[in-house]
């Protein structure tokens, strides 16, 4: 039913999807029960001529009813959510795959660690808006910004972070399958907010040890698969 | 309760304190940052004078390249390739035929009263197939410069003086746009594109006349220079700025050479 979702791709989009499919259809049974409700109420008590008007000073019962249940139902999403936002952001999975991301208006800055495998240092290999990544490993993003405050958004990977000036945020994903995907900003960032769009070029393990190696975007023992 | 005699006044007031907390931080803050000076740049804009200029004298020379000039840089587009294309070439330190570097800006400084502005005065930059034309160029301090867009893409125009700072930041979302912005402080003016970030050029503000830009050869000639003193600058966006004293006799040719890097 839910077709229009962007494809998944990581390993734990899947799980992303189950609470949003839950969501989705406890949000929607709701909608369709409190407007068909409201639809009744507004036939049943319409104005008629000669008919004075019910005056009703509630139901304690039912109100402790439409409380109770959805306050029950909140509980349950939050501790659903709770162990897959556990499993995306207070994990972070060891990998030598490690990429710095400078958001600054309009375009993002992958950075790579080079040859000698230090973010930061004079080899890092830098590219605009073009990130590689390998099937089946877990990739760490150091997201942050030059100027003002971005979102990183890999739909396909259901990943979304803002990248802050003055922070360093880490993420991580990890692709299931080869593709290219894209990677908008997601936070206003200004008139050029619309054009900063991004790709990211998932491959596998032998077609990203290929390209970093012709890059020098990591150290040789990273990029031999 | 509110007693009948207060109650009608209290919408005013409300209003009132509404209008005031909403006026009191209308003063926008922006933070700039101070331009490092460049040794030997001219002083803000204003001071010079037109004056008929007797027994003038010249000064010639020209800007060489020393050694082996660096290889053009290539860069694989990121953004909106069906307008840019799918690689850019740089724009590269062009060496001519004996060494003369193309594109090198020389003045000469402490002119306050000599000839007529002649052809420096407002400016043109366009921004086709996401590259500005022309890539340098000499404007007169206190004229536009107008910025035209020829793509059907957006553009956005970030000026820094000095390149550090922040001169405007103009977008242009639409093809045929064209917005004149005056330039003031003299000096070296770069505008780099924020959404484009391959796509650079360079206006360079001038508070009087002489000012040239290095042809293919590398050379130059500053002509109606008053008898006198001074120090020619010679600046090139990849190499920085050199100097020289020069000395112009009325009538006389002085001659200033320069080597970068």
């Amino acid at each position: 039913m839910l077709s229009w979702l962007p494809e998944s791709a990581s390993t734990y989009s899947p799980d992303i999807d189950r609470i949003f499919y839950l969501i989705y259809y406890i949000t929607a049974i709701s909608c369709v029960l409190v407007l068909a409700g409201l639809v009744y109420l507004l036939i049943r008590y319409r104005a008629r001529k000669g008919q004075r008007a019910v005056y009703s000073h509630g139901n304690t019962t039912l109100e402790i009813i439409w409380t109770i249940v959805p306050a029950l139902v909140f509980v349950m999403i939050g501790f659903m959510s709770r162990t897959v936002w556990s499993e995306i952001r207070h994990t972070l999975p060891e990998s030598p795959v490690r990429v710095k991301i400078t958001a600054s208006q309009f375009n993002w800055l992958m950075a790579y660690p080079g040859l000698d495998g230090q973010l930061g240092t004079p080899d890092d290999y830098t590219q605009e808006n073009l990130m590689y990544a390998p099937v089946g490993q877990p990739v760490r993003l150091l997201l942050t910004s030059k100027d003002v405050i971005h979102s990183f958004f890999l739909p396909n990977m259901r990943l979304k972070q803002d990248a802050v000036p003055g922070r360093e945020i880490e993420v991580w994903f990890q692709a299931t399958q080869a593709g290219d995907y894209e990677i908008p900003c997601a936070e206003l960032c200004g008139f050029g907010h619309s054009n900063m769009k991004g790709y990211l070029r998932v491959r596998s393990p032998e077609e990203f040890a290929t390209w970093a190696r012709e890059k020098k975007a990591f150290p040789l023992e990273i990029a031999t698969p | 309760m509110i007693s009948m005699r207060i109650r009608p006044m209290v919408p005013a007031a409300s209003l009132a304190v509404l209008l005031l907390l909403g006026c009191g931080g209308g003063e926008e803050k922006r933070e700039t940052t101070r331009a490092r000076p460049v040794a030997g740049a001219p002083a803000a804009s204003g001071g010079y004078t037109i004056a008929a200029v007797s027994d003038g004298g010249s000064v010639t020379g020209s800007v060489k390249f020393e050694g082996t000039p660096p290889p053009a840089e290539k860069v694989e587009i990121s953004k909106d390739p069906e307008v840019c294309g799918q690689e850019k070439i740089l724009e590269t330190v062009e060496v001519g035929a004996g060494g003369g570097l193309k594109g090198a800006v020389v003045w000469v400084d402490g002119i306050s009263k000599g000839k007529d502005w002649g052809s420096i005065g407002g400016g043109t930059v366009d921004q086709k197939e996401c590259h500005y034309s022309p890539y340098i160029q000499i404007v007169r301090a206190g004229d536009n410069l107008d910025i035209l867009n020829s793509d059907p893409v957006l553009h956005n125009i970030h000026a820094y003086f000095k390149d550090t700072e922040t001169l405007f930041n103009l977008a242009q979302p639409t093809k045929g746009m064209k917005t004149p912005k005056k330039l003031e402080k003299t000096g070296p003016v770069h505008l780099k594109c924020d959404v484009h970030s391959w796509m650079s050029a360079w206006v360079f503000v001038a508070g009087h006349p002489y000012y040239a830009v290095t042809g293919g050869d590398g050379s130059f000639s500053l002509g109606d220079v008053p008898a006198g003193t001074y120090k020619a600058h010679a600046w090139h966006p990849k190499y920085g700025e050199k100097t020289a004293d020069v000395t112009v006799a009325a009538g006389g040719s002085a001659t200033a050479s320069f080597t970068m890097p």
